[in-house]
């Protein structure tokens, strides 16, 4: 994810089909895994994988160039697409509350692996400590394994800043796996 | 060491594990990347229906064509075995076929099948001149004069093919190509053709006659059977 994206970013504006695959293949495990890092529900994750790609084709024609690169940009239309469901999210009735924790339970399922399921649930424990920043830093790099290069393009922090978070937690993982 | 070494290890099979339970499911990604790319451009879907229904009239076309050819050709072997008459819907059909046979047949072969042209165009003429014309009303009698008046142009243009076709004949025996074997034979049935053409047809002999007379007289002479 670098600025070589910038140039498939103007393919795409001007409706071209294999840029947006490309461009698809490239953000949609990341963005997917940082949705379920945050809310915690492979179905939330999905709704909102699917909103982001169908704001990029919307919002395409806004991305300027010149002004950073298409991996922050699109990064950022993930966030306030998380920051907009949060918000949906708060306004809940009371009734939903039961259906809101359900999805928060399929997350680390153990498929009847009652190890498994343990472990996750440790590490869904663990991912509510980390702060928001750890959690991104936790879904872009345990997870999606996308280098520090563009970890720090994505979350416009430096890398040297970034190996220092990651350093501390990968303390606080190792703590709780070993 | 070993134990940094185990715990790098165990490390690594967690961050795998991880991954393999947060993917997305493949039906989903497929699903997305779908509406995605519909989203971004629905052409490419209508190119594919485009081929497709043109793939569909290609196909068709072409069974058609195929089809009509069959039928042309089955008409004009038709046209060409029942040797059909002048005026007949399926005469054209003939002609083109006769001229079909004549590019297709080896030169050694052409004299007979100009003769056989001949003589069709002579059968041809005869059909037309014994075609007998209502004379019964006369108000009719504008009308038969304008049948007649075609009738003999239709003879004198058949008369004028059949000369050809025998010209032809004649300019292959100027030129040696027919067996000394077979000039007797073919010189012998081109007298006999002129013989009925110029008995049961015309009164005066016309240009044709009298050209094809001279040229028999030229090349024949010694061939012909007293």
């Amino acid at each position: 994810m670098n600025d070589a994206f910038n140039e498939i970013a103007h393919k795409l504006k001007n409706g071209d089909r294999q840029a947006g695959e490309v461009i698809f293949n490239k953000f949609s495990a990341p963005i997917y895994r940082y949705f379920l890092v945050k809310t915690l529900s492979r179905e939330t994750a999905e709704d909102l994988m699917q909103e982001v790609f169908l704001k990029v084709v919307d919002k395409i024609q806004t991305f300027d160039e010149n002004l950073g690169s298409f991996s922050g940009w699109i990064w950022q239309v993930a966030k306030n697409s998380l920051k907009d469901y949060w918000r949906k999210k708060k306004a809940l009735p009371l009734t939903d509350y039961a259906l809101a924790a359900k999805e928060k339970k399929d997350f680390f399922d153990g498929k009847n692996d009652p190890a498994k399921e343990i472990k996750m649930l440790e590490i869904e424990d663990l991912i509510k400590d980390f702060s928001e920043e750890e959690q991104e830093v936790f879904s872009l790099h345990y997870l999606s394994d996308l280098p520090y290069k563009n970890i720090s393009k994505m979350l416009e922090k430096s890398e040297s800043s970034l190996r220092v978070l990651i350093h501390r937690m990968n303390k606080k993982i190792k703590k709780l796996l070993i | 060491m070993i134990k940094f070494i185990k715990d790098q290890i165990k490390c690594f099979q967690c961050r795998v594990a991880l991954r393999k339970q947060t993917r997305p499911s493949d039906k989903f990604l497929n699903q997305c990347r779908q509406l995605f790319l519909d989203k971004i451009c629905p052409a490419p879907i209508e190119n594919v229906r485009m081929a497709k229904s043109f793939g569909l009239i290609y196909r068709y076309g072409l069974f058609s064509f195929f089809g009509c050819m069959f039928i042309l050709s089955g008409m004009v072997v038709f046209a060409d075995m029942t040797n059909v008459g002048y005026g007949h819907s399926l005469y054209s059909f003939k002609r083109f076929g006769e001229s079909v046979r004549i590019k297709l047949v080896p030169q050694a072969g052409q004299p007979s099948l100009h003769q056989e042209f001949a003589e069709r165009r002579l059968e041809e003429m005869k059909a037309i001149k014994g075609n007998t014309i209502p004379a019964s009303a006369t108000e009719q009698v504008k009308n038969q004069n304008q049948s007649i008046l075609t009738q003999n142009k239709e003879v004198e243009q058949l008369s004028q093919q059949m000369h050809q076709e025998i010209n032809l004949i004649f300019s292959d025996v100027e030129a040696n190509r027919i067996e000394p074997a077979r000039i007797k034979i073919i010189c012998n049935d081109i007298a006999r053709i002129l013989n009925d053409d110029e008995e049961s047809l015309t009164e005066i002999p016309t240009k044709f006659q009298q050209e094809s007379r001279n040229k028999l007289n030229i090349n024949c002479a010694g061939f012909l059977d007293p």
